[in-house]
């Protein structure tokens, strides 16, 4: 099956929108800095995850929401993302471009070569 | 509120000089929050070591954007100009303005100079002026070591030894013409910044 390569997703952006459909409606900035490194063990700064989060709200992937302002944050608001029906349709297609390209590789066997 | 229970100046101030970035508030917040976070569970010393190392980080970051790449060379630019552009406009116009003395008026155009150069590039660079200030500082601090490093390993045994005036006080002159492209550089841009931020006239 065809993919659209404009829906497929640097490896970076899989793990933020998991990140995000894990969190559900808890997803901002700590939060999902937080889940990718109790989950994913990658420590990222936090204006990574949101240039990461930037790019795949404009492709349309995650869309945005800001909350409350809070005094434990000086005052400044919290960010919320949730992922769109596109966003998942991408992460999907991702996956099924990758399933492809593995299929056929016996990766285990590549690795006793090594 | 005790200051260790605040997250530290120094590096408060550093990530403020990116302020203009896109999503700059939730990347403030969110690291006040992980601050006090860090202040309930290990304390004020972690929690401060902490933030310090995610306010570097996330400079780094920063500078390895696009918008800030134009900053450092917008920045750096200006050095150049400012060095070669006075002397060579009061070359030009010498003739014209004969009855004023040189040094005078090469201390006149380096001030036309680093006023319409901070002015013009922080029109440029809207709303990230601190930075390029900044910057500006830096590259010019990096251009005086640079000659004085050259001065003193191409002068001459006769030269550095002699007692005459240009050679006690020329140092002196680079320190001081480094300060006062630095100042008149910092007067042009803040003034240009204060004038952005005034409410628009009805």
């Amino acid at each position: 099956m065809k993919v659209k390569s404009y829906r497929l997703l640097g490896g970076f952006e899989s793990l933020l929108l998991l990140a995000i459909l894990r969190l559900d409606e808890r997803a901002y900035g700590v939060t999902i800095r937080q889940e990718l490194l109790d989950l994913a063990d990658k420590d990222v700064a936090i204006s990574a995850i949101y240039t990461g989060l930037d790019r795949l709200e404009q492709k349309g992937f995650v869309e945005s929401q800001l909350g409350e302002p809070t005094a434990e944050r000086g005052g400044r608001a919290k960010r919320f993302y949730r992922v769109t029906s596109t966003g998942l349709s991408a992460f999907n297609d991702t996956q099924r471009a990758i399933q492809s390209l593995l299929d056929g590789l016996n990766l285990i066997q590549k690795e006793t070569y090594a | 509120m005790p200051e260790s229970a605040q997250p530290p100046k120094g590096a408060h101030w550093l990530l403020g000089l990116f302020r203009s970035e896109p999503n700059f508030p939730q990347i403030e917040g969110d690291l006040s929050e992980e601050f006090h976070q860090h202040l309930l569970t290990s304390g004020p010393h972690i929690a401060r070591r902490w933030y310090w190392r995610e306010v570097l980080r996330n400079l780094w970051v920063f500078t390895k954007r696009p918008r800030s790449i134009q900053v450092f060379v917008v920045g750096a630019l200006c050095v150049v100009i400012f060095r070669f552009a006075p002397p060579l406009s009061m070359s030009l116009m010498r003739n014209k303005l004969s009855l004023i003395p040189r040094g005078l008026l090469l201390v006149l155009f380096q001030v036309a100079f680093g006023l319409a150069l901070g002015g013009l590039m922080s029109l440029i660079v809207k709303g990230r002026e601190p930075l390029l200030r900044l910057t500006f500082a830096s590259f010019s601090m990096v251009w005086l070591a640079h000659t004085l490093g050259y001065w003193s390993q191409h002068s001459t045994m006769t030269e550095s030894f002699t007692l005459s005036l240009r050679n006690l006080f020329w140092p002196g002159q680079l320190f001081s013409r480094f300060f006062c492209a630095v100042i008149v550089f910092w007067i042009g841009s803040l003034w240009m910044e204060w004038r952005r931020r005034q409410p628009a006239a009805v």
